[in-house]
């Protein structure tokens, strides 16, 4: 039986290291379709072309999608908010981070999420040109979300879809870009806590109201 | 040779480990993930070091957190969330503790019978109903205390001419305050912010800080078993690690963390013998035992199953997950909601055959992540053409950029209901073994499907109607814009995937929650559950589950008596567990 299970194992998957692979999500499945799909695997060839600055541009392009702010691809996308997004808030880089340690044995998942998006992004608008090398930066708001809306209708990326929203908008509203690991305590006030007007972290609240018709205990 | 093994010390598993410890038997607890002794120490408040899905203390991974979670293969568009660790997912879960439907269960005459999944427990309400009070008293469950959130909620569905469910049992469409596994406030808690009150014994109970889902260490300096939310980290757990003390016969538990069980061991009859586990830092360890315990959870038992090369001739074992098919909906309000205070969830509405709905805070990350969240596309951007209407929201989709900003720009005026589905057990949405993603060390890794779009007519009407329902409450609390994000599938409640059932040909276990294929063989989690209970949060039926099976396994294999019903429950909150937490220096 155990023999069975490994020579249906695909070749690809074979190829990975078992020591480098031990992390599965919705994103390591989509890693696992760009190896595995044929029409796919360009992204994976294209994203080793990628240089770092292209997809910190791209990230930082996805960022300033889900949560705009007033830094340059907010400006670029021509959705801009006098009040700090997700760039401003230090979550780039730390995505870039998630997405890497959530695909181990793609070397440098982030960059072929990069690929992905600068791709589509250029299909959008074909010869899109603007202070960005990613086309994914240079596109406008609506763009993106053609992007997102393309990514969703490629059965293998519909994970990608939503993962990345939902990712990037817990890191721009966590305390990522103010949080000391080695200390376990924050350098200032995160960016997601005056956005969202939170108070703060604390061991208690002043915000008991008593109990629903004074009843503090309920039958069998 | 131990008499019984444990394979995991989460809601269910720590159950059964403290019900046979208490009488006497030697158990063995295998826990695959950390064990967190010192909550006040080793865990902060904070969402991003907690809840980060990769490298969180609350993972569903390793100890050692540097390095990576356990491999998942999941094909669809999916978040899960669970926690490895001592207490399993009740690390983080939000402490609801309501009973299942009745009509979940056999021999159910209600007029409302006919709404219910066959699929139905293999014995009647009334027979669960003790271990009910038993673990009730146990833990203990006791009716939630009141923030400015449960006020609203509570309110308007007053205004909507629901009755309220005066009893724990759900005889009706009503609302009430919820039925939590969260000490209630006493002293300074809930009244105070002022650190220097903020510990115990000054402030007992909870204290409302709203940190339920980055797990609770208060009220500060408090004994373990006298945290606030009812983890089995605190309550279960300290008891079997203490059962010689407060217990006259019984016998301690030995409680083993980061050693993850790879494998089943069963004798030349195919009865389970004991087992095998890997060690943290890779090296490896059997023991056997009488009688072994499955309590990994509702992925990871049907894995080690399926690892464990046991017999699977109905092709079963890992099949009928379900998920409560949830949804969330977000509104925004004129008025102060405080969504980020006190526990998470201190109102409900229950609508048997249908499903629930129940109130929901948050602090701003994980409510930014469930707001972008979604299988119906981005808001007033593009649509997925997923089935589902508005049915009275503003709009249908996950939230970007300005409207996402907007939202969540005052989170304490937000007012959001979650919506848990009685949602039919189907073959398709399974855990199987991984073909695609390699092995880890643990062997082939869990594929988790679940087909969102091919669910039952009963299951989408049933979702569709709580949905339409969770608007008009939110309407009738005086919402000024809904927001309906049409989740993909969110795996906080996963269940039914070892089901116990009335059929060998369509169940795993028989009705004492033991394998059909395997004596000595049990399970205990959620993956035991016959199907969805109606919608209602799983974790205290699995844990009145498995205190009863706790029993039938003492009765058949070591010819013991029962006690539920005879004797009567020690507390975890008793003056005589507090003092044997305390010599023990837990």
């Amino acid at each position: 039986m155990k023999r069975e299970r490994e020579s249906s194992v695909s070749s690809d998957a074979l190829l990975i290291s078992r020591r480098t692979c031990l992390h599965g999500t919705a994103l390591a499945s989509v890693a696992m379709a760009l190896l595995q799909v044929p029409s796919l695997r360009g992204w994976i060839g294209a994203a080793h072309a990628a240089t770092g600055g292209v997809v910190e541009e791209t990230l930082g392009a996805l960022a300033s999608f889900i949560v705009p702010g007033a830094d340059p691809y907010s400006v670029q996308q021509g959705v801009q908010m006098p009040e700090p997004g997700g760039v401003e808030a230090g979550a780039v880089q730390p995505l870039r981070v998630t997405l890497d340690a959530a695909v181990p044995f793609v070397p440098s998942f982030s960059s072929t999420v990069a690929a992905i998006l600068n791709d589509l992004a250029a299909q959008v608008h074909p010869g899109i040109a603007g202070p960005f090398t990613s086309a994914f930066a240079n596109v406008s708001f609506h763009e993106k979300a053609v992007v997102f809306s393309i990514l969703e209708s490629i059965e293998p990326l519909k994970a990608l879809a939503g993962v990345l929203p939902a990712v990037t908008a817990f890191l721009s509203y966590s305390e990522v870009g103010v949080f000391d690991p080695a200390t376990r305590t924050l350098s200032g006030r995160p960016v997601g806590w005056t956005l969202t007007g939170y108070e703060g972290v604390a061991d208690g609240r002043d915000a008991f109201k008593g109990y629903f018709e004074n009843r503090r205990a309920t039958r069998s | 040779m131990r008499d019984v093994i444990v394979v995991g010390s989460g809601g269910g598993g720590a159950v059964v480990a403290k019900e046979l410890a208490a009488r006497g038997l030697d158990v063995l607890v295998l826990e695959g993930g950390p064990r967190f002794d010192r909550p006040a120490d080793d865990w902060t408040h904070f969402e991003f070091d907690a809840n980060h899905p990769f490298t969180g203390f609350l993972r569903m991974g390793p100890a050692d957190r540097s390095a990576p979670a356990f491999a998942r293969e999941v094909p669809q568009n999916t978040v899960i969330l669970q926690v490895a660790g001592v207490g399993g997912s009740t690390t983080h879960y939000f402490g609801i503790s309501p009973r299942a439907m009745p009509g979940s269960f056999l021999g159910y005459a209600g007029a409302d019978r006919n709404l219910y999944d066959t699929h139905v427990f293999p014995f009647a309400y009334r027979e669960l109903a003790p271990y009910y009070e038993w673990v009730e008293h146990t833990l203990p469950v006791q009716t939630a205390a009141m923030g400015t959130k449960e006020e609203i909620f509570l309110d308007a569905a007053a205004r909507l001419g629901l009755p309220v469910q005066t009893s724990k049992d759900i005889t009706r469409d009503a609302f009430r305050p919820q039925e939590n596994a969260i000490l209630q406030p006493r002293g300074q808690a809930g009244k105070t912010t002022d650190a220097r009150l903020l510990v115990f014994p000054v402030s007992q109970g909870c204290t409302f800080c709203g940190h339920c889902f980055q797990g609770c260490s208060m009220p500060l300096h408090a004994p373990l078993n006298l945290i606030a939310k009812r983890s089995t980290a605190v309550s279960y757990v300290p008891m079997a690690l203490t059962a010689n003390a407060w217990m006259r016969g019984g016998k301690a538990v030995t409680l083993i963390a980061d050693a993850f069980v790879t494998r089943v061991v069963v004798d030349t009859t195919g009865a389970a013998r004991g087992v095998t586990w890997r060690r943290g830092d890779g090296t490896r360890a059997s023991e056997d035992a009488l009688v072994v315990v499955l309590a990994a959870g509702a992925i990871e038992t049907p894995r080690l199953w399926l690892n464990s090369g046991l017999p699977n001739p109905n092709d079963q074992v890992g099949r009928g997950l379900t998920d409560h098919f949830q949804d969330l909906l977000i509104a925004s309000m004129p008025f102060d909601t405080g969504l980020s205070e006190g526990p998470p969830s201190g109102a409900r509405a229950d609508f048997p055959g249908r499903g629930c709905l129940s109130n929901i805070g948050s602090p701003p990350a994980i409510a930014a992540q469930v707001a972008t969240l979604s299988d119906a596309g981005m808001a007033g951007l593009y649509n997925n053409g997923l089935p589902g209407g508005t049915l009275g929201a503003d709009t249908v989709g996950r939230l970007v950029g300005r409207e996402l900003k907007a939202l969540l720009s005052r989170l304490d005026r937000l007012m959001a209901v979650a919506i848990f589905t009685d949602d039919d057990v189907e073959t398709h949405n399974r855990v199987s073994l991984s073909t695609s993603l390699p092995p880890d060390a643990h062997g082939a890794v869990p594929r988790i499907e679940v087909h969102q779009r091919q669910r039952s007519a009963r299951t989408l009407a049933n979702r569709e109607f709580l949905v339409e329902n969770a608007v008009r409450l939110m309407r009738a609390a005086g919402a000024l814009k809904v927001h309906r994000l049409h989740w993909p599938p969110l795996l906080s409640h996963v269940h039914s995937t070892m089901r116990m059932g009335l059929r060998p040909d369509d169940s795993v276990l028989g009705a004492d929650g033991e394998a059909r294929w395997v004596p000595r063989l049990f399970v205990a989690d959620n993956s035991s559950l016959a199907n969805a209970l109606g919608g209602t949060n799983p974790t205290l039926t699995t844990q009145a589950l498995a205190t009863r099976t706790a029993e039938k396994i003492f009765r058949r294999y070591f010819g013991g008596d029962p006690w539920v019903g005879r004797e009567a429950p020690v507390s975890s909150v008793s003056t005589a567990v507090t003092a044997a937490v305390l010599r023990a220096t837990l």
